[in-house]
């Protein structure tokens, strides 16, 4: 009976109209889509950074690291001292290129103990040493192994030769050793180079230093245990983990943006799920009279359930299916910039994004599907249920009822209202109230605004529409609003398809936009010194993954450079970046030098204070003092005036707080102070970026081509300030591209709906129609009657959308984005936006329009009088 | 005890303000194998009447006895068995499923009933082809005639073998020669099938096809 039902009704209705049933199911599948493509490319990222752990972890227990510039060489003999030590194998990763392109992607070095190394990680397939003879190997210091696939990508061979920039400038270094692509360099993607521990260490300017350990634990002894001996021998300042908490502070890393693209594939799925409870809607309300008939014939409530839940889950189960095949494409296709973008700001290493579909994918997509689907159906058919078998007596007439809008609109504004309250009040508690400012709390903040704006869209829209209508229009303008007018419940549940998907349009723009606009201001005004040039390696410096200069270099370009501001005693100065984690929490620090004048700075962008007092205060002569950006005095709980304790590798140092600063290097937070200073406690006579004022009497322009023929031949890079934004920008993009695309489907979704629904409204009307037609009205006075249908929905939807989404994108912007992200972002919105975006939803609302238009216009009267 | 016997039989509804008494306490009794017509102006009651012989409604007083059994006692679900089992019903709009063709629509109720169309094939068809309609087996209801399309209904309300057939105005949307066909149609299954037929109607003349007309007017049979 159930395959009966299935077979004569459910899958009968789907392919009898099959423009229907495929609306519905790309809506749906679209909405699958998002969810899956986010699932996979999170699934994808923590897989990449497990990899990573994983292959540079090998068969070690333990893995002692250390922020910044590494630790001191002596580190490891400690910890060989200790007796659960089995074997401790030290590590130097350091990023440099091979071509000055700005597509260029870095080489990772690996300095490794030659000898030792393999003993736990694999560099070839099978394992065995890494070459033939390691000792040849070793004592020729200009040896180097690269993999074999990059090698054959570059056309290169055994003894062949490769330039690479090392604190000493270009150096030759022979290819002395082909690896496979396993263990770290399928980590990195076959873009890894190894050297001697030692050749690197020089080379790479980190004499004395390691970068990581590697520990294999005596058969008996107890890893925990011992972790905690190494803890206390070697201090806070060093990290010891095993795999899996490697794997643990990676996923924390990534979390705050593996929770925002959540959120926004929920909210795109969202609207799909609209186009299912629609769908639903409608189909139940247009086959009253079979529902009734159905009913005379004995159909019990069961037949009735079985015969909709069997047409809506079987369409949701193709859906899904069909979800799965856009998400994987979708996921594919975003995978690189993704991982670009999460490796420029969170300083990640993913480097191999492999998008895997397996059937855990499969059944969560099916689950949601065949679920929301569910859900979908449970009013509507609550109401079919209700259908009384008299309908199938009912004669079928044209419906003239004139429906009054119904209180459940007015009910519904007012709970919209509330919750859009509430989320007013929660944003403006959450400045002072701890537990609201949870990464938990806040998207849920974010839900329940939007479910305010769902709630008090369709009053707004008949209201307006009731309004329009009053005006003293042309007749087939009145009488299309009074068409919409007529059957509020299916406007107000046409309306809700382009509102939700356009709010979600409107919300992405203002937060992308705020953000661009923010942070794009910012590094204007930071870059905004005059007469000035920047010097830099090859490779990108916001992801760190360059190859620092070592300062040796500053005062050999004082004396060379030709065209440097005369006026000024200390025309270069430098700045040195590096990551620092501090309560396990990764910040940034920015370590400059101090200029001749202080009030020359333009990079401190103050919360409190004057530039100029900050700058004082930074470079204070006795006083050991950070600038630390709001976000991170936020994290670590301090204010300015309080003492940051700070595990340095001279030991743990107590630095004064001098300042708050506007800073967005790092979402965590940055923390600014003296290259003095940094190099006192750090050690570090690196640096990552070389600032050089030029004479005033030339152009920026004429200064580099001045000096860019030195500047190249030290295979360093000179760029204007703009090159900086322009990199910064690209990362932007890079950032936003997921949110971006969420935001375009999300649109299109909608546009399906609102197509899928005026059509079935046609449908519903066709009798209706039929009887207008007979009377005399032209198939194109129909088709503009139709697409104005359509149109003034979609302007009055989209007018409501705005004035319900932008008060709350800002409070968004202003509050739930700064707890979630961490940082704090200046809303953003301009007229121009609001034109364009505008604009746009016009569009798609008169295109959804054009099908059922036609279909209206071209209706055969007899069919339509005569139909049931 | 007549085969349906109606006993003061009462059907209000209740209106904005006030409540409006359609049916007010008709006693009817129709014999097995009787076919009476139903007949009165518009707001007699007639399709009320029909609605609760036809157990699509229960009467506000009163009760309703077909074949010994009180509708008024039964359940929603035993109403819905009961019509599923022992009704037939031909609407005015036929009322066909879009979705089925014309053998499927017949064999409608026996899918309800959760059998197989395999195993009502045999008299579905036989009783379309006695109506006129096996060469139309396959067809969906657009693409039929109103008089065959009133055909399929009829043959739908016989695939159960019911005891009762329930007519609503079935040539009302006919043209002259389609509803007497129609008409000769039910006066012959009356006979051939050996079910009770009440039909409701506006049309003397297929008022007289039936064996008795029971006229009513405001409510009451006359």
């Amino acid at each position: 009976m159930i395959f009966n039902l299935f077979r004569y009704f459910s899958l009968r209705y789907l392919i009898l109209h099959p423009f229907r049933s495929l609306l519905t199911a790309l809506g749906v599948a679209l909405g699958i889509s998002l969810f899956l493509s986010i699932r996979l490319l999170n699934d994808a990222t923590l897989r990449s950074l497990d990899q990573n752990i994983e292959s540079m972890t090998g068969k070690s227990d333990l893995t002692i690291t250390s922020d910044g510039m590494g630790f001191e060489e002596a580190v490891l003999e400690k910890v060989k001292g200790l007796a659960s030590v089995k074997a401790a194998i030290p590590l130097i990763l350091n990023y440099a290129y091979v071509d000055d392109s700005p597509e260029a992607l870095p080489m990772v070095f690996l300095g490794i103990d030659m000898l030792k190394d393999t003993s736990i990680r694999d560099y070839n397939e099978g394992g065995g040493d890494i070459v033939p003879d390691p000792l040849a190997f070793v004592n020729q210091a200009d040896s180097v192994i690269v993999t074999k696939t990059w090698a054959a990508q570059n056309k290169l061979a055994m003894e062949d030769s490769i330039e690479l920039l090392t604190k000493e400038g270009v150096k030759s270094f022979a290819i002395r050793g082909l690896i496979d692509n396993v263990g770290p360099a399928k980590a990195f993607n076959g873009r890894l180079a190894i050297m001697d521990i030692d050749g690197a260490r020089y080379n790479f300017g980190r004499d004395g230093l390691y970068d990581r350990i590697d520990i294999l634990v005596q058969p008996q002894a107890s890893v925990k245990e011992l972790k905690s001996e190494l803890q206390t021998l070697l201090g806070a300042r060093f990290r010891i983990e095993d795999k899996a908490e490697q794997s643990e502070s990676m996923q924390q890393l990534v979390k705050s943006v593996q929770d925002v693209s959540n959120l926004l594939g929920l909210i795109a799925f969202l609207v799909s799920f609209m186009i299912i409870v629609n769908t639903v809607n409608t189909a139940i309300s247009q086959r009253r009279k079979d529902i009734g008939s159905l009913r005379a014939f004995g159909a019990a409530s069961h037949h009735i359930v079985i015969l909709f839940a069997g047409e809506f889950l079987f369409l949701a189960l193709i859906s899904s299916i069909l979800g799965c095949f856009i998400g994987m494409s979708f996921a594919e296709s975003s995978a690189d910039q993704m991982a670009r973008g999460l490796n420029s700001t969170l300083m990640t290493n993913v480097n191999q994004m492999t998008i895997t579909f397996g059937p855990s994918d499969l059944l969560a997509s099916v689950i949601l599907g065949l679920m929301s689907s569910s859900i979908a159906l449970i009013y509507p058919l609550y109401k079919a249920l209700q259908i009384n078998p008299i309908e199938a007596i009912k004669p079928a007439v044209v419906d003239f009822t004139h429906h009054k809008k119904p209180k459940i609109f007015i009910w519904a504004a007012w709970v919209g209202l509330v919750l859009m309250s509430l989320t007013v009040a929660a944003d403006y508690f959450s400045a002072s109230q701890d537990w609201l400012q949870t990464k938990e709390i806040q998207p849920l903040i974010l839900l329940l605004g939007l479910s305010g704006i769902v709630l008090m869209g369709p009053f707004l829209v008949l209201t307006l529409l009731g309004l329009l209508h009053r005006l003293p229009l042309p007749f087939l303008f009145k009488f299309s609003m009074a068409n919409l007018l007529k059957n509020p419940l299916r406007t107000a549940s046409t309306s809700i398809h382009l509102s939700l998907g356009f709010s979600l349009v409107i919300i992405v723009t203002a937060i992308n936009l705020s953000f661009k606009s923010t942070i794009l201001g910012w590094v204007d005004r930071i870059t905004s010194m005059p007469h000035a040039v920047n010097i830099t390696p090859w490779g990108s410096i916001s992801g760190l993954q360059i190859q620092p200069l070592h300062e040796s270099l500053i005062p050999r370009l004082q004396s060379t450079l030709p065209g440097l501001n005369p006026g000024n005693p200390k025309p270069i100065l430098s700045l040195r970046i590096i990551p620092l984690t501090i309560q396990s929490q990764r910040y940034i620090v920015k370590a400059y030098d101090k200029p001749a004048d202080t009030s020359i700075i333009r990079y401190i962008d103050p919360i409190e204070g004057s530039a100029k007092d900050l700058a004082d205060a930074l470079f204070h002569p006795t006083r050991d003092t950070l600038l630390l950006s709001e976000t991170m005095l936020k994290n670590i709980g301090k204010k300015v005036g309080d003492t940051l304790d700070i595990d340095t590798p001279s030991g743990r140092v107590g630095f004064f707080i001098g300042g708050n600063i506007r800073e967005f290097a790092s979402p965590n937070g940055v923390i600014y102070m003296d290259r003095e200073v940094y190099k006192k406690y750090w050690k570090d006579p690196l640096v990552t970026l070389i600032t050089v004022d030029h004479d005033p009497a030339l152009t920026s322009t004429d200064f580099i081509a001045l000096i860019n023929t030195q500047v190249k031949a030290e295979h360093l890079v000179v760029n204007l300030p703009s090159k900086i934004r322009e990199e910064v920008a690209r990362n932007l993009e890079d950032n936003m591209a997921m949110s971006d695309s969420t935001k375009w489907v999300a649109l299109f979704i909608g546009t399906l709906g609102l197509l899928n629904s005026i059509l079935i409204a046609i449908l519903q009307r066709f009798r209706e129609l039929g009887c207008i037609r007979s009377i005399g009205m032209t198939k194109g006075q129909m088709l503009l009657m139709i697409l104005l249908e359509s149109a003034s929905l979609g302007f009055i939807g989209i007018l409501v959308s705005f004035a319900l989404t932008i008060p709350l994108s800002y409070l968004w912007v202003n509050s739930t984005l700064s707890y979630m992200l961490g940082w704090k972002v200046d809303f953003f919105f301009t007229l121009k936006d609001f034109f364009l975006l505008f604009g746009i939803g016009l569009f798609v609302s008169f295109i959804s329009g054009i099908f059922p238009a036609l279909k209206a216009a071209g209706l055969k009267l007899r069919e339509a009088l005569e139909y049931e | 005890m007549s085969f349906i016997e109606a006993r003061q039989l009462r059907k209000s509804y209740a209106s904005a303000d006030h409540e409006v008494e359609i049916l007010k306490g008709i006693n009817l009794g129709i014999e097995k194998g009787e076919f009476i017509s139903l007949m009165g102006p518009s707001g007699a009651g007639k399709s009320t009447l029909l609605q609760l012989l036809g157990a699509l409604d229960r009467p506000s007083a009163g009760e309703i006895i077909i074949d010994g059994k009180d509708l008024s006692r039964m359940s929603d679900k035993e109403l819905t068995l009961f019509r599923r089992r022992r009704l037939g019903f031909i609407f005015q709009f036929f009322n066909l499923m879009p979705t089925l063709n014309v053998l499927e629509n017949a064999a409608l109720p026996c899918f309800l009933d959760g059998k197989s169309l395999s195993s009502v094939r045999g008299f579905a068809t036989e009783t379309l082809e006695r109506l006129g309609l096996g060469h139309r087996l396959d067809h969906r209801p657009h693409q039929l005639s109103g008089g065959e399309m009133q055909r399929v209904a009829i043959a739908r309300a016989l695939v159960n073998k019911p005891s009762l057939i329930l007519a609503d105005e079935p040539t009302g949307n006919l043209d002259s020669k389609n509803g007497a066909e129609v008409l000769s149609i039910l006066k012959n299954l009356v006979k051939d099938f050996n079910v009770t037929l009440v039909m409701v109607t506006h049309d003397k003349s297929a008022a007289e096809v039936a064996d008795r007309k029971v006229q009513l007017l405001d409510g009451v049979v006359v």
